[in-house]
C-alpha cells in the first residue's frame, strides 16, 4: 500500500454491519480517510451517526467487517487483543466522555497508570505524572481522589493520563460531553494546545460544533458515511 | 507491567472491598485450619505411638532365634536346622557387620536343671546368659544390682519368681501380693534365701531316679537381683530366672553325662545389638540372608504405622471438603469482582494494559485470599492444636494418677505448616483461574459503554 509521508491515519473502505434481528444496518459505509501526522482531526456528527464506531474502530476497540485501517506502519485491523494492547500502550493515548478514572486511586496514581502498563518503576512514573498535573494545571489536587474534584478538572487529569507516555496519537471520545461550555472551552484549549506544541495526531469524536472550531480537519459524518471533510 | 506493581494492584482491589475480602478469607482460614488440624491428629498420635514405642522396646537390638526352633516363622523353608548357633556363631555375628555392638547368647535350660529351696522347686523358665551383659540389653532391676556379683554363685528372678516354687506334691509355696502387685510375705524368700542349683536327675524305666540326690555335683546360688517385668526385653521376663552361661555349660555337661548322650550345644536364641536405630535394617537382613531368624520391634511399629497413614489421609480429606467450599467461595467472590470492575477492566484496556498482566493481577488477587487465609488458618491451627494437647495431657494425667506420660493429640511439623499454606495459596490460584480468563476477555469496549 502506497502512503504518502506525512499521512499516520488511514481508512480504505471501511465498513460495519450490525445485524439487529433480520435487518443489517450499517454503521459505517465505506468509508475512507486520510489524517496527516500533526494534524488534529475532529469526527463531527449526531448520536448514531456512526462517529463513535469510526473511532472505536480507529483505536482498535471494534473490528471492522471489511476495510482497512491503518496507523503508521501498523495494520490495525489485523491485529490480535494482545498485539492491540501493546499497541495501545507504546503508541496512543485516550481521553474518553466520562473520564473513566480509577475511583480508588489518587489523581496522579490515575496519570501514573500507563507507565505502570508499561512496567517504569514507581518513582520515575509518579514523577513524570506529576509533571504532567502541572502541564494540566493540577499539581495541587495531584493526591485527591477523583470524587472529590470537578468533571472539568477529572477530565484534565482524564488528558494528562492520555499524554503521560507520550503516545503517538490521541483519540478522544466525547471529551467535554459532560463539561459546561466555559469548562469546554478550557479543557480544548489545554488539549489542543498540548498537542500541537508536541507534534501529536488526535482524533476527536464530538456532535458539538462549538468543539470542532479546534480542530484542523473536521470530517461531517451523516448515517455512516463522510458527508464533507472541511480542512 | 512489573510483578510488585501486579501484586500491589491485587492487595489495593482487595483492599477496596475489605467486607468481603473478610468473608472470604474467613472461609479460606475455616477451610486451612480444618486440613492442617485434622493432619496434625493424625501426625500427633502417629508421634505419640512412636514415643511410647521407642520408650517402651529397644529399637537396636534383633533378636535371633536358634534355626530348627520351634518358633513361629512366616517361612517354614527357611527354618534350616543344620545351621550351628553356638559360640562360634556368635564370633561370626561379630564379624558380619561393623554396625554389631554386641552378641549376647542365651539358652533356655528348662528340663535340664532345676533351681530348689528346701523342699520347693522352681517351675519357671531358667535361662542362661552372660550375667555381666544383661543390663545392656535392657534387662531392669526391681532391687538388688548388677554389679560385682560372683557369676558361679548368682541367680536373677523375674519379680512374679516367689510365686512360681512348688514341692514336690504341686503344691504352691504360699504368697501374697500387696496393693501394688508385687509378692510380700512368701514361704520363699527370693533376696535372702540362698538357693540349690542342680541338674535334674533322669529316670529309669520303672521311675525311680537313676541316681540318689546327694551324688549330685550342686551349686549354692544367692539372688542378686529382682527383675522387672518388660516385654520388650523378654516376654517370660516376669516369671524365668536367670544365671551365669559358663555355671550353665558345666551342669549341661553333667546332665548330658547322666543321660548318656550327647548333644551339640546350641543355643536358644542370641540378641544382636546394633551401634545404631537407623541401622538395625541393614544388619537384620544381613543375618536373614544367612538363613537366620530374626526379630526386632520395630516390625510392630512399621505395622502401626501404616495403619496410621491411613487414618491420616482420611482425616485429611475430611478436613479437605471445607477448604474445597472455600475454593467456591474464592470464585464466587472473583467472578463477582470481574463483574463490578467491567468497566475498569475496559479502561485498563484501553489504556494499555495487556492481557497477561489482566489476567496476573485477578490471579494474585485470588492467591493472595489463599495466602492471607492460609497464614491466619496455621496460626489458629497452631492455637488449637497447643489448647488440645494441654487440655489432653490434664486429662491423661487426671486419669493416670500421677504417672507422667507424653501426650501429644496434635502436632504441626514444619513441613505440614509450608504444605498447608501452600495448598490454600494454590486452592486460591485454581479458584481464581476462571475468573480471570473472564477478565482477559472483558471487551475494551466496555470502557465506552456508559451505564
Amino acid at each position: 500500500m502506497l502512503m504518502s509521508n506525512s499521512i499516520l491515519i488511514q481508512t480504505k473502505n471501511l465498513k460495519k454491519i450490525y445485524r439487529v434481528g433480520k435487518e443489517r444496518v450499517y454503521a459505517l459505509n465505506d468509508v475512507s480517510l486520510d489524517i496527516e501526522k500533526g494534524k488534529i482531526c475532529c469526527v463531527l456528527g449526531t448520536s448514531g451517526s456512526g462517529k463513535s464506531t469510526l473511532l472505536n474502530m480507529l483505536a482498535g476497540l471494534e473490528k471492522p467487517t471489511s476495510g482497512i485501517v491503518q496507523i503508521g506502519k501498523h495494520r490495525i485491523d489485523k491485529m490480535s487483543e494482545q498485539e492491540l494492547a501493546k499497541f495501545r500502550q507504546l503508541h496512543t493515548g485516550f481521553v474518553f466522555q466520562s473520564y473513566n478514572l480509577i475511583h480508588s486511586m489518587t489523581a496522579v496514581e490515575n496519570v501514573a497508570l500507563p507507565l505502570m502498563f508499561k512496567g517504569i518503576s514507581k518513582n520515575e512514573r509518579l514523577e513524570r505524572a506529576h509533571e504532567m498535573l502541572k502541564l494540566v494545571g493540577l499539581e495541587d489536587r495531584a493526591n485527591h481522589r477523583p470524587n472529590e474534584m470537578s468533571g472539568g478538572q477529572q477530565q484534565r487529569v482524564g488528558i494528562a493520563r492520555a499524554l503521560v507516555s507520550a503516545p503517538k496519537v490521541i483519540f478522544a471520545d466525547e471529551p467535554t460531553g459532560n463539561l459546561d461550555s466555559k469548562t469546554t472551552n478550557e479543557v480544548m484549549s489545554l488539549i489542543t494546545e498540548t498537542v500541537h506544541k508536541n507534534n501529536q495526531t488526535m482524533v476527536l469524536v464530538t456532535h458539538d460544533s462549538s468543539v470542532a472550531e479546534y480542530a484542523d480537519i473536521i470530517v461531517r459524518i451523516t448515517d455512516g458515511a463522510i458527508e464533507e471533510i472541511i480542512a | 507491567m512489573k510483578k510488585s506493581d501486579i501484586f500491589l494492584m491485587a492487595l489495593k482491589n482487595l483492599k477496596d472491598r475489605m467486607t468481603r475480602t473478610k468473608l472470604t478469607v474467613t472461609g479460606v482460614v475455616i477451610g486451612t485450619c480444618a486440613i492442617v488440624i485434622m493432619m496434625s491428629i493424625g501426625i500427633g498420635i502417629d508421634k505419640m505411638m512412636t514415643r511410647q514405642y521407642e520408650q517402651n522396646s529397644n529399637l537396636q537390638k534383633i533378636t535371633v532365634y536358634a534355626p530348627g526352633g520351634d518358633y513361629y516363622f512366616e517361612d517354614e523353608e527357611k527354618n534350616n536346622s543344620d545351621l550351628p548357633f553356638d559360640d562360634s556363631t556368635v564370633e561370626n555375628f561379630k564379624k558380619l557387620s561393623p554396625h554389631i555392638k554386641t552378641v549376647v547368647p542365651s539358652i533356655s535350660l528348662q528340663g535340664s536343671v532345676k533351681i530348689t529351696r528346701g523342699r520347693y522347686t522352681f517351675s519357671g523358665d531358667i535361662i542362661a546368659t552372660d550375667l555381666s551383659t544383661m543390663e545392656g540389653v535392657g534387662y531392669e532391676l526391681k532391687s538388688g544390682s548388677f554389679s560385682g556379683i560372683d557369676k558361679a554363685s548368682t541367680v536373677f528372678f523375674g519379680s512374679q519368681g516367689a510365686a512360681n516354687f512348688y514341692d514336690n506334691q504341686g503344691n504352691p509355696a504360699r504368697y501374697k501380693y500387696d496393693s501394688k502387685g508385687d509378692i510380700v510375705q512368701s514361704d520363699v524368700n527370693l533376696m535372702n534365701d540362698s538357693f540349690t542349683l542342680s541338674p535334674c536327675i533322669p529316670e529309669n524305666d520303672n521311675g525311680t531316679p537313676i541316681i540318689s540326690e546327694s551324688e549330685l555335683r550342686k551349686s549354692r546360688l544367692k539372688t542378686a537381683g529382682i527383675l522387672k517385668e518388660n516385654y520388650s526385653v523378654d516376654g517370660s521376663s516376669g516369671y524365668s530366672a536367670y544365671i551365669d552361661i559358663s555355671l550353665a555349660k558345666q551342669l549341661l555337661e553333667q546332665y548330658q553325662k547322666l543321660n548318656k548322650k550327647h548333644e551339640e550345644f546350641k543355643y536358644s536364641k542370641m540378641i544382636v545389638l546394633v551401634d545404631n536405630m537407623k541401622n538395625l535394617q541393614t544388619v537384620k537382613k544381613t543375618l536373614e540372608d544367612y538363613g537366620y531368624n530374626c526379630y526386632s520391634d520395630d516390625e510392630d511399629l512399621e505395622y502401626a504405622k501404616k495403619q496410621m497413614l491411613v487414618v491420616q489421609l482420611v482425616l485429611g480429606a475430611i478436613g479437605a471438603i471445607s477448604m474445597f467450599v472455600a475454593a467456591f467461595g474464592i470464585s464466587n467472590t472473583m467472578v463477582m469482582s470481574v463483574y463490578e470492575r467491567t468497566k475498569e477492566i475496559g479502561v485498563m484496556k484501553v489504556l494499555g494494559c495487556e492481557l497477561k498482566d489482566i489476567k496476573a493481577i485477578f490471579l494474585y488477587e485470588a492467591g493472595c485470599i489463599g495466602l492471607i487465609g492460609g497464614a491466619i488458618g496455621l496460626a489458629v491451627s497452631y492455637i488449637i492444636s497447643l489448647i488440645a494437647n494441654i487440655v489432653a495431657r490434664q486429662v491423661v494425667l487426671s486419669q493416670s494418677g500421677g504417672e507422667d506420660f507424653y501426650v501429644c493429640v496434635s502436632s504441626i511439623p514444619i513441613w505440614l505448616a509450608a504444605a498447608g499454606i501452600a495448598f490454600s495459596v494454590l486452592i486460591g490460584i485454581i479458584a481464581g483461574l476462571s475468573p480471570a480468563k473472564r477478565a482477559v476477555k472483558t471487551s475494551a469496549l466496555s470502557a465506552i459503554h456508559n451505564e
